[in-house]
């Protein structure tokens, strides 16, 4: 049996508050064809002026999305056999 | 303060199903906008978007006020006439739980031989009581108020409204007894109070 590979990719992104306030929020197999600069600045213009998220120090109002990566692990399966 | 959270059901190119869930949702988020929210998320995937579910909740060891949706209540018989049926609407205040019954003075009741006017002395509660299979439950009614609003399309109605707190959220029959001074008659109501579950999509 060979090697097995898989790929873990996550979008981590940090929502952010009027109190200084900020939040990670993740999702799981984000779309490789995902534009960072204007998939995730768009979602966090909608949160801003949706009102979607409050803090939870004060319920201060989210200004949004702070900055955003794609995690991508590459975990190898090895085979020892 | 009330809480709430949303829930968005996905599944992945494998069929697999994932939950993802969000707390100190904003309470005053359109219900819209927060399906919106769950599509766009779900969008950012490889994901099939499955729905978005909004819980609300509150903190009742903490809070005595909660915000809360209810059904319409329908009371077939509140005096002796079986012929007078009234439909009570519960209403849902922003900041405040309350169970509200409509009288509608414009009609014709036994109890009243007023037509289109308020009553001198506003029905009054004698006792409110809950039944619960949770025995943990304690439900406090803090205040009985008695409010008159005019409506353009409906004359005349006043309501008297209770404030609830309930120590723990789950399921409970509220019964309240009604009486009327004038002509000494008491009647009792029930109403279930339930969690709200809305599912957006």
């Amino acid at each position: 049996m060979a090697d097995v590979i898989k790929n873990n990719r996550t979008l981590n992104m940090t929502l952010s508050f009027e109190d200084g306030d900020t939040r990670a929020i993740s999702v799981d197999n984000p779309d490789t064809s995902l534009n960072l600069g204007t998939h995730v600045d768009s979602l966090g213009a909608f949160c801003r002026e949706k009102n979607i998220f409050l803090g939870d120090k004060g319920g201060a109002d989210c200004t949004g999305i702070r900055e955003a990566y794609i995690k991508n692990d590459k975990v190898t399966y090895l085979d020892l056999s | 303060m009330p809480k709430t959270s949303i829930i968005i059901n996905s599944q992945d190119t494998l069929g697999k199903s994932t939950q993802r869930s969000f707390t100190d949702v904003n309470p005053k988020a359109q219900n819209s906008d927060l399906a919106t929210f769950g599509q766009r998320l779900t969008a950012m995937t490889s994901n099939v978007h499955g729905g978005t579910i909004r819980i609300d909740k509150t903190d009742c060891d903490n809070e005595t006020k909660s915000n809360r949706t209810f059904t319409k209540f329908m009371v077939t018989k509140w005096n002796e006439s079986a012929s007078q049926v009234n439909v009570y609407q519960l209403e849902n205040n922003e900041n405040e739980l309350t169970v509200k019954l409509a009288t509608d003075t414009s009609k014709s009741y036994s109890l009243s031989a007023r037509m289109g006017t308020t009553f001198d002395t506003p029905p009054y509660i004698t006792d409110l009581s809950f039944s619960s299979a949770d025995t943990d439950l304690s439900v406090t009614a803090s205040t009985y108020t008695w409010h008159t609003a005019e409506y353009s399309n409906a004359g005349l109605r006043e309501c008297w409204a209770v404030n609830l707190v309930m120590s723990r959220i789950v399921p409970c029959t509220v019964t309240a007894t009604i009486c009327f001074d004038e002509t000494d008659t008491c009647n009792a109501y029930e109403r279930t109070l339930t969690w709200t579950v809305t599912e957006l999509e």
